[in-house]
């Protein structure tokens, strides 16, 4: 075999090498914003629960129905990312609610299952805001590939497209004073 | 409690010198019988024997002093050291002579606790309700190395000289956090880290990925705990202090080690007695410890209460 024939095998085998290291890192990718989407999946299940928790302790001091003071929240699973967000908007609402009617009744924010539901509140927050946090950092990247060339090369030819971060809503951009 | 450390320390330096002055006085008697009686005039006999001499009279005035110093040393740190520890911590418990064991480093997986270990001056006490417990610590590498002539010789290579601290931490988390600085010496090797590479968590401030690299088996709780705001006060603290330095979060514990080339709490017998000049040093070598609490606000028990 010549030395040009040998030389180009080589070409071609470290060119298929490199695709398939570059198809894995893609997919690896994906993975990863799908293992930080059940994250954030299970953050918001934590929220969700707490929520329930405060709106049973609200109806027993102010005696009003969960329906009539509350936005309706449905986690599903598989949901996409904008529904979580919108649920996850949802639960931003009924908490805003809910400490606007401890304001207006003393004994219910005196309470000591109010007050304990509410320390639990700010460490769930931390870790949706973790779940949050994680998730971007993983569609950062994999954006930043399906950008960069050559790999954009490969990402196009497999029909990637750009993932969606979970965005902080606008409502919670605000800081939420919780008196404890 | 002055003028007894000032006693005992002018006893000291009075011994020493005086054993000194009597050790040259026979050394060069020695030296001027040698001749006479013509051992020492050989050129290399003599040299062999100043050599001695001079190795001799450092060091028998420093042995006969070793015990008193020894004592001058126990009664700074039980005194001195002690108050201003009870200033600072509540539920106090220090021993000047006892430190960490390689068991209480262990659980930070990323710290090689080399060959020879050693530790001090243990403190533990609860500062603005965090339990603390900090000590002084060395770890050294054995080297060995074999020479032209076939010997084998060995030395000992600094790894770690600073204080190591624990600290009640509040966040709790099932995996191990290890943050470590780039540059800090008594870390595992780079086949160890390998091995784990797989741990190591890219966080989104690009200016602490490039000061620190870390590693956690579930990312998830990297980012719980390394919070926007905890990672500026890491960098915070890092820039105030000296040294090269470890963190590691291990269930509820808080470990911090700053390798800043220093044996604290520690007296000399060359300069007078000063009490309050000493409590204040003593108080800014502490800062260290206490600017962990302080800064990183371990005194926030907002995450530890709750459902």
């Amino acid at each position: 075999m010549s030395v040009p024939v040998i030389i180009l095998i080589i070409i071609v085998l470290l060119v298929v090498v490199w695709l398939i290291s570059a198809s894995n890192k893609l997919n690896r990718a994906v993975v990863k914003i799908e293992e930080a989407s059940s994250g954030i999946d299970v953050a918001l299940t934590k929220r969700y629960d707490v929520l329930t928790k405060m709106m049973d302790v609200v109806k027993a001091y102010t005696k009003h129905e969960k329906e009539t003071m509350f936005e309706v929240i449905r986690l599903r699973s598989n949901m996409s990312i904008q529904e979580k967000n919108e649920e996850n908007r949802k639960m931003d609402e009924n908490f805003k609610a809910i400490q606007v009617l401890a304001e207006n009744y003393p004994t219910l924010k005196s309470s000591e299952n109010y007050n304990t539901l509410q320390k639990t509140i700010a460490d769930v927050e931390e870790h949706l805001q973790a779940a949050r946090r994680l998730y971007n950092s993983n569609v950062s990247i994999f954006n930043q590939l399906l950008v960069s060339f050559p790999v954009s090369l490969i990402a196009s030819s497999k029909g990637m497209k750009p993932a969606i971060f979970f965005e902080a809503d606008a409502v919670k951009k605000n800081d939420v004073k919780i008196e404890l | 409690m002055q003028q007894e450390l000032e006693s005992l320390r002018k006893a000291i330096r009075k011994k020493f010198w005086i054993t000194f002055a009597v050790c040259l006085v026979a050394a060069i008697v020695i030296l001027f019988a040698g001749m006479a009686i013509g051992i020492l005039r050989n050129g290399t006999n003599a040299a062999i024997y100043l050599v001695l001499a001079l190795i001799a009279v450092y060091v028998i005035p420093t042995m006969a002093v070793g015990g008193q110093k020894t004592q001058f040393k126990n009664m700074f740190k039980n005194s001195v050291v002690k108050s201003v520890l009870e200033d600072i911590f509540t539920d106090l418990v220090y021993d000047p002579n006892v430190g960490l064991k390689r068991a209480d480093v262990s659980e930070v997986d990323f710290l090689y606790t080399g060959d020879r270990f050693s530790s001090d001056d243990y403190i533990e006490g609860t500062y603005k309700g965090v339990r603390v417990i900090q000590s002084d610590l060395h770890i050294e590498r054995q080297d060995e190395h074999v020479d032209s002539k076939g010997h084998t010789r060995t030395k000992y290579v600094t790894l770690f000289k600073g204080k190591w601290m624990i600290f009640e931490f509040n966040k709790s988390i099932s995996s191990k956090i290890q943050i470590i600085q780039k540059g800090f010496k008594a870390q595992r090797g780079a086949v160890s880290r390998l091995l784990n590479s797989q741990s190591k968590v890219e966080m989104e401030d690009t200016d602490f990925n490039k000061r620190f690299a870390v590693y956690c088996p579930n990312a998830h709780d990297a980012f719980y705990v390394l919070t926007p705001a905890l990672m500026e006060k890491i960098k915070e603290y890092e820039t105030s202090q000296d040294g090269k330095m470890i963190f590691a979060i291990v269930g509820n514990r808080l470990h911090v080690g700053v390798d800043n080339g220093r044996n604290d709490l520690e007296v000399s017998t060359s300069s007078k007695v000063d009490v309050e000049g000493m409590k204040n040093s003593i108080r800014e070598q502490l800062e260290l410890v206490l600017e962990v609490v302080n800064v990183l606000n371990l005194d926030n028990d907002l995450y530890k209460k709750g459902v």
